[in-house]
């Protein structure tokens, strides 16, 4: 009892120590990768590589001086950056992050909280996630602001609707909520969910890069429309909050999506070290959003509405439907099947965009393809 | 031990390392007085006009709306779900009912332009 | 855990089955409204009457087959009785409508496919031994309304007309919820009959929680049916909303509303019940005809005596048994039949935007169209209960099963107000027939409509005339529909007999 309390305690602390460290980590990374994607150097100056760069800026921003603009909602001003980085951070309770381990004689978990409703859990805490932004627009008394807040929560919310649909055909083929659950059914599967569930994957992939406001979807703060969106008003570490905030999410969501579609911490190959696997699966991940955050242009409003409403939430409708009829239908040979039909089925969506955009742009030439840039 | 205390404890320490971030910010970066001028919201260097917070285009109301409807038919997938496999064929048909029903609702929604963004 | 038989789920779709066949077709005008809307000023009406037609087939087929109990559903006779009469009412509404929605420019697919759908909660209310199944109804029955009384957009009376009853009917809403809640809370069941019985049976002694969850649940009905002091709403929402969904409001929600309280007194709660109900119609009647002297606006005067109709109403249910149930059933029948017709003559006169709505507009109209005279007049002397008129025998049948039961005071005080009545809806009469058309007040009010809208007033006049000539047979039927009500409940207690429901240890025992 005792044990078991101690250890979730250095567990909950250790998780948040990793994830924090990242932070810094991943915002030097992603300058400097953008910063060599686009023929730029980056920064150099601080530390070797410019690595201590963001220490620098964290220092900065704490001896900032505190401003709260005039006429600001004092409380909810002050609590929407919190808004937006607490619940990143609790999101993480529920991600296993390696296969049990035996210390003094005791099975332990590499999972802050075993829940039997990890997925529901995950799911409703990055929901939360839409309070910092719509908070921080509405309280900021800024024109720029309450748009970069109604923004960004219309987007979160529209984008949420293909999340849950493509997260509950992993828990169709799992049978269960428990994220734990999700790793050992890919095992005994004997194959990775993205396979079975390739749609969900890209789906997915598209629709968290929506949910976490980064480019080509970054609407809400959309530097060359609305200055800086639902954080125009924030400055000093408020506003690092925010920034924060927004990498801790990108770390759960990469993490998330490693569990539910890449197998958790297994190994595909070569030595069985789940926390590496874990590490180098979440960071290929990462370096995946990043990548295509220099590659894309922003897309327009109506682009992102109509990519999520019209595009991603049938095609995780059938997708959805395909996997209920096969697993009833193909009995043992259920996953096999569903691999092969989850691609054929991703061809066919593909197939049809590519007709719709042919028609579209057939109809009105002048129209650029509606949602093509993100997707 | 109950499974969710560990949660407990990350909130707690999220929570806190929040707290304690913007409380030693405001130790340090202490408020320093100014014209009232420095403290107006940003407005890209002119004197705010109007009220900022002012009606919204009635759209973002249709999202809300539209997204309450299919969030919880999703979420009433999750227990659907995660029973499935013992359903069979009979939580099939009862679930395409259900998806079916909310499919003439989304092609409605469709059809009558309330997914256009214009 | 095993999947439940298919054998089962065919009779329990056979139990909801007409309400499922209603749904549908609304949903199919829906996408067919959405689809063609060039269409849809013939399309629409016409998939609805065809989908009304095809429930009324699908409860009477359902009803022939004498299926058990569904659980949450029953398909008796009074089941059967009533989904007729909502059926009917729909399908008048939607011939009523077809003038009103072509000259306001409301020809939207969404009017009809709501209107079904209410009509659709109207009957699953009525169909239901069960509270959640009856909530179910109450919000599939009210949502649509909500929608459908705000839905001329251009005028700010519709829009002020649809804020009301949706702000109070969510409130009503709520109350219901909350009473059902607390009389599972206090009998562990959420069934009607059995909840009702389990108190009967003294398991639980006398429990002021059962009362106090009953007292709001007869809250939120009175407020969907408008009894006073629960009236608040209606006139304003009638006037405001569009005449045609003034008239469905005016008779399917308050069908719906007596058919849920009729399931509910069927249970059997006794006591403090029957002196809520005497007040409550004594409260009513007497209110509602007062305040319906000094209306100008025929709308609000029809929204008054809508109100004092209740209170009659309220009097069958307070009589219960099979000959209150069945009076009520049958004056539901007539009133439908009258309110209809008073509306129908009202969309026709207002003209226009209806522009016209003022008593005073219609002087001399007889003169220059006989039919609506004529016909205004019947429904007119029939809501007042003249005899040999169909509101007549329903106040009849009303006043004799309250007689019966033991309300003699109350009797005599509906039959004073029934006087106070006639003057009112005479004075309807007498400024058409009596006097003289002055052109230069105000709008003039319209007599020419299309031959359909002439012949739906014409056939409401012969059915209201044929009601009351030939009200014996109808009555036989109400009859049966009442007898199913009684062996329905009686069944519901049979089968909860074998093991007695011991509220307090199941629930005791859930928190252990």
């Amino acid at each position: 009892m005792l044990f078991d309390l101690i250890a979730s305690f250095i567990k909950a602390v250790l998780v948040f120590a990793v994830v924090m460290s990242f932070v810094p980590f991943l915002i030097w990374l992603e300058r400097k990768l953008v910063a060599w994607m686009q023929q730029r150097i980056g920064p150099n100056r601080t530390g070797p590589f410019g690595l201590l760069q963001p220490i620098a800026d964290a220092v900065k921003l704490i001896i900032k001086e505190n401003i709260f603009p005039s006429g600001v909602e004092k409380i909810t001003y002050f609590l929407a950056p919190m808004m937006s980085m607490i619940p990143a951070l609790a999101a993480f309770a529920v991600i296993p992050f390696g296969s049990p381990v035996r210390i003094m004689g005791r099975t332990v978990n590499l999972q802050v909280a075993d829940v039997n409703i990890g997925i529901l859990y995950i799911l409703a805490l990055s929901s939360l996630a839409v309070y910092g932004a719509v908070l921080a627009g509405w309280s900021s008394n800024n024109k720029y602001s309450l748009l970069g807040g109604l923004r960004t929560s219309a987007q979160m919310i529209s984008y949420e609707l293909p999340i849950g649909l493509s997260v509950v055909s992993i828990v169709l083929l799992t049978g269960s909520l428990s994220l734990n659950e999700v790793v050992r059914s890919q095992a005994s599967h004997g194959i990775w969910n993205i396979f079975p569930q390739f749609l969900g994957f890209i789906i997915l992939l598209i629709s968290y890069n929506a949910e976490l406001n980064r480019a080509p979807f970054d609407l809400g703060e959309a530097e060359s429309e609305i200055v800086a969106g639902y954080h125009t008003e924030y400055s000093g570490f408020r506003f690092a909050m925010f920034y924060m905030g927004e990498y801790v999410n990108m770390v759960t969501v990469a993490a998330l999506v490693t569990v539910l579609f890449l197998g958790g911490w297994q190994a595909p190959f070569g030595p069985e070290i789940p926390l590496l696997w874990f590490l180098i699966k979440i960071f290929a991940f990462i370096l995946l959003y990043m990548w295509v955050r220099a590659t894309f242009p922003r897309v327009r409003y109506d682009q992102l509405m109509a990519l999520g409403w019209k595009i991603l939430v049938p095609a995780s409708l059938a997708n959805l439907a395909m996997t209920a009829v096969i697993i009833v239908l193909g009995g043992p040979n259920a996953v096999r099947i569903l691999s092969v039909g989850s691609i054929v089925l991703a061809v066919l969506v593909g197939l049809v965009l590519k007709a719709a955009v042919a028609l579209r742009t057939k109809s009105a030439p002048g129209l650029a393809p509606p949602a093509g840039a993100g997707s | 031990m109950n499974p969710y205390l560990p949660i407990l404890f990350m909130l707690v320490i999220a929570t806190a390392f929040a707290l304690a971030a913007m409380a030693l910010a405001l130790f340090v970066g202490r408020p320093r007085p100014g014209p009232e001028r420095k403290f107006a919201p940003y407005e890209c260097g002119i004197e705010p006009v109007g009220s900022a917070r002012d009606r919204f285009p009635v759209k973002f109301y249709l999202v809300a709306m539209l997204f309450i409807l299919f969030d919880i038919e999703v979420i009433f997938l999750y227990p659907w779900a995660v029973v499935f496999r013992q359903l069979g064929v009979f939580g099939l048909i009862e679930m395409a009912i259900f998806l079916g029903i909310l499919l003439v609702g989304y092609i409605y929604v469709w059809r009558v332009g309330a997914l256009e963004w214009q | 855990m095993t999947a439940p038989s298919l054998q089962i789920i065919t009779w329990n779709l056979w139990v909801s089955a007409p309400v499922c066949a209603l749904a549908a077709s609304a949903m199919v005008t829906l996408i067919a409204g959405a689809f063609w809307p060039a269409f849809a000023r013939w399309l629409t009406p016409c998939l609805a009457l065809g989908g009304i037609a095809l429930t009324a087939a699908f409860t009477i087929l359902a009803g022939m087959l004498g299926l058990p109990p569904a659980g949450m559903q029953v398909m008796d006779s009074f089941t059967v009785v009533f989904d007729l009469i909502i059926l009917i009412a729909a399908f008048i509404t939607v011939l009523v409508s077809n003038h009103y929605v072509t000259r306001e420019n409301l020809e939207r697919g969404e009017y009809y496919a709501l209107m079904m759908l209410s009509a659709s909660g109207a009957m699953l209310m009525a169909a239901s031994d069960n509270y959640v199944m009856m909530f179910l109804g109450l919000e599939l029955l009210s949502i649509p309304l909500y929608v459908l009384a705000g839905f001329s957009r251009g005028r700010s009376e519709s829009q002020e007309s649809a804020l009301k009853y949706l702000l109070l009917g969510a409130f009503a809403s709520a109350f219901f919820v909350f009473g059902a809640a607390l009389v599972f809370s206090a009998t562990g069941s959420t069934n009607i009959v059995v909840a009702g019985d389990a108190t009967e049976r003294a398991l639980v002694g006398t429990t002021p929680i059962y009362v106090i969850g009953l007292a709001m649940i007869l809250t939120a009905l009175a407020f969907k049916v408008a009894l006073v002091p629960f009236h608040m709403w209606t006139p304003d929402v009638y006037q405001g909303a569009p005449t045609s969904v003034t008239a469905f409001m005016a008779v399917v929600a308050k069908a719906a509303g007596f058919g849920a309280l009729a399931r509910v007194a069927a249970a059997g709660p006794e006591g403090s019940w029957t002196v809520l109900l005497w007040g409550l119609s004594a409260a009513t009647m007497i209110w509602g005809n007062l305040l319906a002297i000094s209306q100008n606006n025929i709308k609000r005067l029809l929204a008054y005596s809508s109100i004092a109709h209740a209170g009659y109403l309220l009097m069958g249910i307070l009589a219960g048994g099979r000959a209150g149930i069945s009076a009520v059933l049958f004056y539901l029948l007539a009133y439908a039949a009258m309110t209809f017709g008073a509306f129908a003559a009202v969309i026709i006169l207002a003209g226009r935007g209806d522009g016209a709505e003022d008593i005073e507009d219609y002087r001399g109209i007889a003169r220059r169209s006989p039919l609506l005279g004529w016909t205004m007049a019947i429904f007119m002397f029939s809501l007042a209960g003249l005899p040999p008129f169909a509101g007549f025998f329903g106040k009849l049948y009303l006043f004799s099963a309250a007689v019966e039961a033991g309300y003699p005071g109350l009797t005599v005080l509906a039959v004073l107000t029934s006087v106070m009545g006639v003057f009112y809806y005479l004075r309807v009469t007498v400024v058409m027939w009596m006097q003289e058309p002055e052109a230069e007040s105000g709008p003039a009010a319209q007599t020419s409509a299309p031959l359909l809208s002439r012949l739906v007033l014409s056939a409401l006049a012969v059915a209201v005339l044929a009601l009351g000539i030939f009200s014996s047979p109808v009555l036989r039927w109400t009859n049966s529909g009442s007898a199913g009500l009684e062996r329905s409940a009686e069944a519901a207690i049979q089968m909860t007999l074998p093991e007695p429901t011991n509220a307090p240890a199941a629930l005791s025992g859930g928190s252990r």
